[in-house]
């Protein structure tokens, strides 16, 4: 992470209208492509809980919404910080930032019923159909810029076009793989330690069960 | 606010956003582990003061 703040600030050029602070963009898109990533780790798993009702599918699905929540809140953090430098406003209710907001409240409320729900079938099939519904979501934040006439700037990485400047896409993938690689890393310690909950609540449930 | 201290507020707001969340994830696991520490602990000891009651 410091290696890419490191490339992001000295190695790449200033750009040319916003000057320093279109620096945010090198963790800005990856984690928004992070939260991508994470939420359709929480489509296949939260599929795979449905048709199995394997709780491992959904130790999965959570810890794919827990992350995806943080990248996804990251991105509605520095998107107005960026936005208030360029466009002027923190805020505005254009397609990209108004789907963005949506799926954030959709996995928000996802996270509000798993933690308020009774952790039995019902509360994780609703979970997992709210988690499908979520996910689903993604293709329209993606293809928001396309489809309709936004502020937000279109995609230009993933287009034949590209980057303007050579360094800008360097710095770019390094961040993604590296944003990625954590949030890899997050999702694998978040599935360990449901597990770890659930292997003590059993251990809990058997020593009641002895005693009584 | 100038540009540059924009940039310091993005790049804050992320390491802020990551470190609460590294933090909290830490404290349950560490957490967990000591729960799951006692409770075998607690699960050995009277397992062998049942086989010593019965020998």
């Amino acid at each position: 992470m410091l290696l890419g703040l490191a490339l992001a600030y000295l190695y790449v050029p200033s750009e040319r209208t916003m000057g320093d602070v279109q620096r945010i963009f090198y963790f800005h898109v990856p984690f928004a492509m992070s939260a991508f990533l994470a939420f359709g780790v929480v489509l296949i798993s939260s599929l795979g809980y449905l048709s199995t009702r394997d709780r491992a599918w959904d130790r999965w699905a959570q810890a794919g919404a827990e992350v995806g929540f943080l990248c996804c809140t990251i991105v509605l953090l520095t998107g107005p910080v960026w936005a208030r430098s360029a466009w002027g406003v923190w805020w505005t209710w254009d397609a990209r930032l108004s789907t963005t907001l949506l799926l954030w409240l959709i996995y928000a409320a996802y996270l509000m019923l798993r933690s308020y729900g009774d952790g039995g079938d019902r509360t994780l099939r609703q979970a997992a159909v709210l988690g499908i519904a979520g996910a689903l979501n993604v293709p329209i934040v993606y293809y928001s810029v396309a489809w309709f006439r936004t502020q937000h700037p279109q995609a230009t990485f993933f287009t034949r076009e590209g980057l303007p400047v050579p360094e800008m896409a360097i710095a770019l993938r390094f961040c993604l793989a590296v944003v990625i690689l954590l949030v890899v890393d997050l999702i694998w310690k978040r599935v360990w330690l449901a597990h770890l909950e659930e292997r003590r609540d059993r251990l809990r449930l058997e020593l009641e069960e002895a005693r009584a | 606010m100038t540009r540059f201290h924009y940039l310091l507020l993005g790049y804050g707001l992320i390491w802020i956003a990551l470190g609460v969340y590294l933090h909290q994830l830490h404290r349950r696991l560490s957490q967990v582990q000591r729960d799951l520490t006692e409770l075998e602990r607690i699960s050995r000891e009277e397992s062998s003061r049942s086989r010593g009651s019965r020998g």
